[in-house]
């Protein structure tokens, strides 16, 4: 156990304790009987928020140490990823690139090599605020997040918002696609999507799922309908992208945007086709 | 703005004979006006600003560390302009510094108060701004809104440049925020180009945003970008290849010493030379074929060439006095050897990641003969350099470079004279050469070394010379030296998502002797770097409503990154500068002044249209989308 400290700005110390379990039942335990903890792994999120000064934390906990978290396997028609792999460990894997090469590239073109070899896909997810990438994965490839509490299918983890106090995601299991092409249009001041289009084709379905720079992430149900009909890019048409999800932002006008979602998906259906 | 004034222009200033461009525009065969806007942009170095003050009560004395560009001269401001004590109480450190690019040159408020705290608490006081604040409240650059038109008689030469500026100076005007869009801007306006008349007109205008000032190049950007723009806009108006629009008018070497309109005179370089050359690294006349195979995969490709020279090496103090500066422009430098023959090189400038340390030390090595690793380079405290100017306006190597030349000559000559005493012969008989002494018609000689420590025990020494080995030397510039290059930039752009991609980018400079290559070619990269960024990504933006500063983080304001950029492709011609004794000129903001044209005139190439800086993705997809009738 170890001090963390750090000074604010404004002069009020504020001390972490820092724990490094080794156990995804120890690090519950540490985290029950804290005041106001906090679960750390590649810090991709948590150092940011401490250097902001958002966070008031009285227990750091190191979740970098515990096996558990790890492992990346094929499992019946899913493949599993623990919570605890970083993004360029996913992206270098032979296995995620034999079962699910999309995923290789999705993961391959997250943030810098720094944040790739650092972040993980369990922060990403846990902390919803970066890496919204891989929520295209989640929507697209009919995820299970699988937590220390439950399992979340991808869909209502976006609707309900997300984990509950303590919650720690130990996996998420893809389902394995036949084919599946990833497109993101960067925003200009980093390479989080402006634009992200996730097309996959699943045993019995396709989907087409879209991630945008204000931290939107859905599927386009009638657009996978019309796929699933007839799967060429001619189907595409702007009324099946729903509705009040995208809209005007600093970055660029909403007329950019959708055009940027059908210029995506059509290439992307294109490579799945 | 509150309305108690009738205007916020803080000046209206013009330069040039308005008549005699009005006539040249009357007669001329053709003429090709435009707008142009010259986005307001963040330095960005990597540390932001810092400063720490304390005071010893016991002495009386102020010490400030802070990240300034030039240590002197903040410690004169402190004393003679905020009053905080007088100028030898005050000691100022700025060591290894995490970049600038102009925006540390001035005194910000914050290092005042730090030093006058100091002594209230009587207690050391740090501040670091936080990169929300450096974006916030250190200045920008750039800034301008410019009517700009050209005049070409019936042979293409150009008869003509007028410009009416609008330039935002922020709410307080910044030390060299009147310099920068004037003189700084204006007497570049004709480039490398023989253009008999120009006429600029500029309104410095009060806004209710941060100062603006010097930023990498401050206003020989501005100024390029207005000429490379009009030029290729005449080009294809009149049906000319910009290249060969260029060749007809540029300066030739013959007419070197050039005079131009604006009042400088060119006193080196070879301007055709390195637009020559780099028309053919960049295969620029096979560019048709690269730009079917981009359409063959549904790309559109362009190619923008941009020719620059500019005034830096700030700058020869007559001329400073001129303009109505306070200070001279010199630089000083003081040659030490220790009894040991080790020698220290104490700069007056100051480095913020320019590798001085190794520059500084090959000129010395080279003047003295001897080996790199026994020197060591200081600067960046006032409490042991000799008074200097600091470092801004690619003034370093080419005015305090040249000041350890003339220490080092200083030096020199000593050596002779001691070395004379031991040859039994006057010092014009010595020779000096690769760090030995030698009697001009015998054998004796002495290494610098031995001199050295016979000037450190001078038991057996000439009479009435000096101990010691050390030795300070001013240098003033007779003249500014005029770098000069041709950037070629090759873009491919996605008509879909009006993605551009920067493919090709290559440079030639002219920047006179070249002492380091790998420490220019770094010069150059970050430049290039940052002038892509100007054309493509970066952007300062206020809420029109509120006046509050939207792009205040990187999430905001998108600087390039690495993985963006291509390889450059460097290389150099030379024309050695004609009037320091090292022969080189300026290279620090070369890239800054040359890229941003250069890949804008590229976009044009490709779309046939002009879009404005920075070139977004959204921009040129409704540029496309519009030219081809869709709105």
């Amino acid at each position: 156990m170890a001090l963390y400290q750090k000074v604010c700005r404004g002069g009020l110390n504020i001390s972490s304790i820092f724990h490094s379990p080794a156990t995804i039942i120890d690090a519950e335990a540490i985290y029950r009987e804290a005041k106001k903890p906090i679960y750390l792994h590649g810090g991709q999120e948590v150092v940011l928020r401490l250097q902001n000064d958002l966070a008031d934390i009285s227990d750091l906990i190191d979740i970098s140490n515990i096996d558990e978290l790890h492992g990346l396997h094929k499992e019946g028609s899913t493949l599993s990823i623990g919570a605890g792999e970083n993004h360029a460990a996913i992206a270098g894997s032979g296995l995620v690139a034999q079962k699910a090469p999309v995923l290789c590239e999705l993961a391959s073109n997250i943030g810098d090599s720094q944040t790739r070899n650092r972040g993980t896909i369990g922060g990403a997810i846990a902390s919803k605020t970066r890496s919204s990438d891989w929520n295209a994965a989640l929507l697209a490839l009919d995820a299970t997040i699988h937590t220390t509490k439950t399992s979340h299918m991808a869909e209502d983890y976006f609707s309900r918002g997300g984990l509950t106090a303590g919650e720690l995601i130990t996996k998420i299991c893809f389902e394995i696609p036949s084919k599946g092409i990833y497109l993101k249009q960067t925003r200009a001041s980093s390479t989080d999507a402006l634009i992200g289009v996730l097309v996959s084709r699943l045993e019995k379905k396709c989907r087409v799922a879209i991630v945008g720079s204000q931290r939107v992430a859905f599927l386009c149900p009638a657009l996978e309908a019309a796929l699933s009909a007839k799967f060429h890019q001619d189907v595409y048409d702007q009324s099946h992208i729903p509705e009040g999800i995208l809209a005007d932002n600093a970055d660029a006008s909403l007329e950019y945007q959708l055009n940027l979602v059908e210029v995506l998906c059509k290439r992307a259906i294109s490579s799945c086709a | 703005m509150i309305n108690i004034v009738d205007s916020n222009a803080a000046f209206n200033w013009q330069l040039g004979d308005e008549e005699t461009v009005e006539r040249a525009f009357s007669c001329a065969e053709h003429v090709s006006a435009t707008q142009i806007v010259n986005n307001r942009l963040i330095a960005a170095p990597l540390e932001t600003r810092a400063a720490n003050g304390k005071y010893d009560e016991s002495t009386g004395r102020y010490t400030l560390y802070a990240t300034t560009q030039n240590p002197h001269i903040l410690r004169r401001v402190l004393a003679e302009e905020v009053g905080i004590a007088p100028e030898h109480m005050i000691d100022v450190l700025s060591k290894d510094v995490g970049g600038s690019f102009g925006s540390k040159i001035f005194v910000y408020g914050e290092e005042c108060l730090c030093l006058w705290a100091a002594r209230k608490l009587n207690a050391p006081v740090k501040w670091s701004a936080t990169r929300g604040e450096s974006f916030a409240a250190d200045v920008h650059g750039r800034d301008h809104l410019t009517e700009a038109a050209i005049a070409l008689d019936k042979d293409a030469l150009i008869t003509a440049i007028k410009v009416n500026t609008l330039a935002n100076l922020g709410a307080y005007l910044s030390p060299f925020g009147s310099l920068v869009p004037t003189y700084n801007y204006a007497m570049m306006l004709a480039g490398p180009y023989s253009i008999p008349n120009v006429f600029a007109e500029v309104t410095g205008m009060y806004t209710n945003t941060s100062p603006v000032d010097a930023y990498r190049g401050a206003g020989r950007p501005e100024a390029t970008f207005v000429v490379e723009t009009l030029i290729d806009n005449a080009a294809n108006e009149l049906g000319l290849d910009p290249v060969e629009l260029r060749t007809r008018n540029l300066i030739q070497p013959e007419q070197i010493p050039y005079q131009t309109p604006t009042g400088l005179v060119f006193d080196s370089g070879d301007f055709p030379a390195h637009f020559e050359k780099a028309i053919e690294r960049a295969k620029y006349f096979q560019f048709n074929e690269r730009q079917q195979k981009s359409l063959r995969q549904g790309k559109r490709r362009g190619v923008g060439i941009s020719n620059y020279v500019e005034a830096c090496a700030i700058g020869p103090s007559a001329i400073a006095g001129v303009l109505g500066a306070d200070y001279g422009l010199w630089e000083s430098a003081t040659v030490r050897f220790l009894p040991t023959a080790k020698l220290e090189v104490v700069t007056g400038s100051h480095s913020q990641g320019q590798g001085h340390e190794t520059t500084f030390a090959q000129v010395a090595s080279s003047a003295l003969g001897i080996p790199l690793a026994d020197i060591s380079v200081l600067h960046g405290d006032t409490r042991c350099t000799p008074v200097g100017m600091g470092t801004y306006g690619s003034r370093s190597l080419s005015v305090g470079g040249s000041a350890v030349v003339l220490a080092a000559e200083k030096l020199i000559e000593k050596g002779r004279a001691i070395a004379a005493h031991f040859f039994y012969c006057q010092s014009s008989e010595v020779e000096f050469a690769s760090g030995v002494f030698k009697h001009a018609d015998g054998e004796d000689q002495m290494s610098i070394q031995e001199i050295v420590r016979i000037a450190h025990a001078p038991h057996n020494y000439p009479e009435d010379l000096e101990p010691g080995m050390e030795a300070t030397a001013f240098y003033d510039p007779k003249n500014f030296t005029y770098p000069s290059g041709t950037h070629i930039c090759e873009v491919e752009i996605d008509p879909d998502t009006g993605s551009v991609a920067v493919v090709n980018y290559t440079a030639v400079d002219d920047f006179g002797v070249v002492v380091n290559k790998s420490i220019v070619e770094g010069q150059l990269h970050g430049g290039i770097a940052q002038g892509i960024g100007q054309a493509l990504w970066e952007h300062v933006k206020y809420d029109c409503e509120t006046g509050e500063l939207i792009t205040k983080s990187f999430k905001e304001y998108a600087v390039p990154r690495a993985e963006q950029l291509p390889s450059f492709d460097i290389s150099f011609t030379q024309t050695p500068c004609e009037h320091n004794p090292l022969g080189v000129k300026g290279c620090g903001e070369s890239g800054a002044i040359a890229a941003p044209p250069a890949v804008m005139n590229a976009i044009y190439s490709a779309l046939g249209e002009r879009v404005s800086m920075p070139a977004t993705p959204e921009k040129i997809w409704r540029c496309i989308k519009k030219s081809a009738g869709g709105g």
